[in-house]
């Protein structure tokens, strides 16, 4: 069986239990944040890594310079950061140029003993380069208070040094500026870090950054090479610094790092569940055993309510029951808990209360959007003796298969279909990031609606109007050569009065055992219409699965009504999905795309037990680079937080974002509600073992 | 800005935002406001929660809870924070009681050892007790392995293992009953405890007993077994 619990607590455990946290030497945690957002002194980086998983936001500058810095500890030795920054004097013909750029820092090797830590980092890679450095570096730490770091730098970082030639000019067509790389002046750099106290740090560092670019366009004066910088530490997630910048300017920074492994309550603050009862033992009480209830009528429908009731007051709906006089298999839709093994844990003790002692398996069927997507299959005997024990003892006998499909001996539960929701929300919508044209941004109302009709079988829709904003303003329009198949959005965003951003019927399925299916028509997204069907084979315990996916669409109108415009396309694609293990999917789409343009878009996602997913795509079609423009290909990473995180309180909601540094025609696909995999993924094997210790939460 | 939009922005403002299911399941409030409020308040520095309820008087707490609840009750304290809750049991599943409190979190207790917490954040999720629960309601001298568990976070369940050494100690007068003091002293994974227990015929009527890394210790005392 798959590992499914962490090692021997250890010291990281404690900190994420609120003990103080004494970082091993060995990990190198970043004790600085410098200007670029990544572990650095200044303007120096160091061979520091922020904690594996860390999301770390800083705002710095002085008078003619802003940057504000995303960074992310994408695997435990290497850090992205993304930049959006402003440089008075810089643009085209001493424009302020606004700009923004990308960094890798890779940590090669951890401090051990003697030796430092060391790694090798690449700034600003993508088109103008205007931070473009490269380095390697080495940092030890000298005593538990003092760090040290020595490294050598290309680029801007060696820019007052000699040698090397002449730097080549980056391409600034959107591309990597790979050849360009540890090519020109170097030089040399160094750093000390003092924490004087938990609270204080002082930071000091020799820099041959020139500043050519900045004395040229305001006068900046470089006065020496060295820069002095204080950290004050306001908590765990908050700090703000000041620094003097080569003797001539004062410049201040504001950093927020969120810690995935910091969650507001790791187990949770929802109420306790309830108890196991246990049968009385069989010697004592043969009678208790007996099968005759089920000869009585009014025995299945008096349990299945009991059951219902009991469910529906822990955020769960029972949809339907089979119930026999020795099984009962429960198919429940979880809508409360984020991790599913909870949801199940509740059901089998629930149904413990419930139950006619002759009835010792519990089957717990879980449903996603009315397709059964696994059975968990449970002893009683075992969740009476396993109780509140290690979640690996009741993993071990659990038997987590494929549901039985068809509806046979099941009884589904009165008043739970036809279902209703509605509800109302306030939205917010912003342009897409554009250096040369400042946010627009609309405030208004979203009502949105959805209807089951039965089982699998979803009416939804909303309905927008727009309250306050300047979308329409926005002088921005498209100016793609090719097909404007998603590069019209400024068109869309326009129209914010009473727009249908969606009105679909949709019908999901188990056509034959391990394959799912789901067909939707209607206006599936504010750009496009149609019919859309998918197809997924995913066995329950399967790492691998494989699926296919067609849409027949056209183009909606920018008003986002019933109308259409003049362009309609066939996207089809197969896909492979392959779970590694540790939470890390990978995806592999191969098809035709909105464009009429042929390719493939890979992924990787990493999910955390605590909800926190991560994941980068890049998509390469037949579509030129030159086609596409800025940017060359799509790509983008993107970032889901769990509401629980934060609250500590179990919730499906999740707050997603998506950095998406190019919106191009190519490699664009349609955006349908209920992609099957994305719906079944947190249901079987691999995402159930993930969460299982919240078995007896 | 015109009296329109200012109009529809107080109408958002009202709205929040709001929701209706026929299941009666969803939520009914805006998970997205929830969440940047928490966020806030943990990034903000001086912004703290309001501090919990101020303690109860032990002892009139006890009184209404014998008079109000009904089978076994138990009182906890907890060390650090002072804050006593009663809990009455709520299911017994062999030696293992759960017993719940007024807000609905839970102490499940095995043999009158700690076994497990709920709700209450950072919760004990299970631990082996009873190797050692015998040498205590036995108020035998011994060592014994205990594992404690947790979520980390991750959301992972990682174990603590530590290794106690069980020492009686005197016999006091516990009201007409005379009783006898056992401690438990643990070491390992980095975490030293020092656990105390009032015996009785087998049966541990008072205790101070470690819950875990950030929850401490708590006093628990059997109002009624």
């Amino acid at each position: 069986m798959k590992r499914i619990t962490g090692g021997i607590a250890s010291a990281a455990l404690l900190a994420g239990m609120g003990f103080a946290q004494t970082a091993h030497a060995q990990d190198q945690l970043a004790w600085s944040i410098g200007t670029l957002g990544a572990p650095g002194v200044i303007d120096t980086p160091t061979a520091e890594s922020f904690r594996d998983g860390e999301l770390v936001a800083s705002v710095s500058g002085y008078s003619d310079s802003q940057r504000a810095n995303f960074s992310f500890q994408m695997f435990p030795r290497l850090t992205a950061t993304v930049r959006f920054s402003r440089e008075k004097g810089l643009g085209v013909g001493g424009d302020t140029l606004k700009d923004r750029s990308f960094d890798l820092h890779l940590q090669l090797l951890k401090e051990q003993g003697w030796r430092p830590a060391f790694a090798v980092g690449l700034r600003d890679m993508f088109d103008n380069g205007f931070y473009a450095s490269e380095y390697l570096v080495a940092s030890k730490t000298i005593t538990p208070r003092l760090r040290a770091s020595v490294g050598w730098g290309w680029g801007r970082l060696g820019s007052g040094g000699s040698g090397g030639g002449t730097r080549p000019a980056p391409s600034r067509s959107g591309g990597l500026n790979s050849d360009t790389w540890f090519k020109g002046p170097s030089a040399p750099f160094a750093s000390v870090i003092w924490q004087v106290s938990d609270k204080i740090a002082l930071k000091a560092e020799y820099s041959d950054d020139d500043y050519a670019a900045e004395t040229a366009a305001n006068g900046f004066d470089n006065k020496t090479p060295l820069n002095f910088g204080v950290d004050y530490k306001i908590n765990n997630i908050a700090s703000v610094s000041g620094y003097l910048l080569h003797g001539s300017k004062v410049g201040f920074q504001f950093n927020i790092a969120l810690d995935p492994r910091q969650p507001a309550a790791p187990s949770g603050l929802e109420r306790a569940p309830i108890p196991v009862a246990p049968r009385p033992s069989r010697a004592s009480n043969p009678q208790a055993y007996a099968t005759d209830w089920a000869q009585d009528p009014t025995a299945q429908p008096a349990i299945q309510k009991s059951i219902g009731d009991a469910l529906q007051k822990d955020g769960q709906v029972l949809e339907a029951m089979k119930l026999t006089p020795t099984s009962v298999d429960l198919r429940i839709s979880n809508e409360t808990y984020r991790a599913n093994p909870q949801a199940i844990g509740h059901a089998a003790r629930i149904a413990s209360r419930a139950l006619p002692a002759s009835v010792e398996t519990i089957k717990v069927t879980l449903m996603e959007r009315g397709m059964p997507a696994s059975t968990t299959v449970l002893k009683r005997s075992d969740i009476e003796r396993l109780e509140n024990g290690p979640s690996t003892q009741i993993a071990a006998v659990a038997k987590i298969g494929e549901s039985e499909r068809g509806n046979a001996g099941f009884v589904t539960t009165p008043g739970v279909y036809p279902r209703l929701m509605w509800g109302i929300a306030p939205y917010l919508e912003l342009s897409p990031f554009d250096p040369a044209n400042d946010l627009h941004a609309d405030l208004g109302v979203t009502l949105s609606g959805r209807y089951e009709l039965a089982p699998g079988l979803v009416i939804a829709g909303a309905l927008r109007q727009k309250a306050i904003g300047n979308l329409d303003t926005n002088p921005k329009t498209s100016t793609s050569t090719v097909q404007h198949v998603r590069s019209d959005i400024y068109e869309y965003q326009r129209h914010g009065d009473l727009t249908i951003p969606y009105l679909t019927i949709a019908s999901y399925g188990r056509p034959a055992n391990d394959v799912y299916s789901r067909v939707t028509v209607g206006l599936l997204e504010r750009m496009y219409g149609g019919v859309s069907g998918e197809l997924l084979w995913k066995p329950v315990d399967s790492r691998l699965a494989l699926g296919a996916e067609v849409n027949l669409v056209k183009q909606r109108d920018f008003d986002q009504r019933f109308s259409f415009r003049n362009y309609s396309t066939a996207t089809a694609f197969v896909s492979a999905y392959y779970d590694f293990g540790n939470g890390l999917t990978g995806e592999l789409d191969v098809g035709r795309y909105l464009a009429r343009d042929f390719g493939a878009t890979i992924s990787l996602d990493r999910e955390m037990a605590n909800g926190w997913k991560v994941g980068a795509w890049a998509t390469m079609t037949d579509m030129s680079g030159s086609d596409f423009g800025p940017g060359k290909f799509d790509k983008g990473i993107r970032l889901t937080i769990p509401l629980g995180y934060a609250t500590g309180m179990p919730s499906l909601k999740s707050f997603s974002t998506m950095l998406r540094p190019y919106v191009g025609d190519g490699g664009a696909r349609v955006n349908v509600d209920g992609r099957l995999y994305e719906a079944l993924d947190g249901s079987q094997q691999g995402g159930l073992y993930r969460d299982w210790g919240r078995f007896w939460r | 800005m015109s009296q329109a939009p200012l109009r529809a922005l107080a109408l958002i403002a009202a709205l929040g935002a709001c929701s209706h299911d026929s299941a009666g399941i969803q939520e009914k409030k805006s998970g997205g406001v929830k969440m940047v409020t928490s966020a806030l308040g943990q990034v903000l520095p001086g912004k703290k929660k309001a501090a919990a309820a101020a303690p109860q008087d032990p002892n009139a707490l006890a009184a209404a809870a014998l008079q109000s609840l009904q089978g076994p009750v138990i009182m906890v304290t907890f060390e650090a924070s002072k804050a006593a809750t009663v809990a009455a049991m709520r299911g017994q599943n062999g030696t293992m009681r759960t017993y719940q409190t007024p807000d609905q979190r839970a102490f499940v207790l095995r043999g009158g050892l700690l076994a497990g917490t709920r709700g209450f954040g950072r919760d004990l999720m299970s631990a082996d007790t009873t190797a050692a629960g015998a040498l205590i309601r036995a108020a035998k001298a011994g060592t014994a392995p205990r594992v404690y568990r947790y979520l980390d976070g991750d959301g992972e369940e990682r174990p603590l293992p530590v290794s106690c050494t069980i020492t009686p100690g005197d016999m006091v007068q516990q009201g007409p009953v005379s009783a006898r003091q056992v401690a438990e002293h643990c070491e390992g994974s980095g975490v030293r405890l020092d656990m105390s227990y009032l015996v009785a015929g087998g049966t541990i009527l008072a205790s101070r007993q470690w819950v875990g890394p950030a929850l401490g210790y708590v006093a628990i005392q059997q109002l009624r077994n």
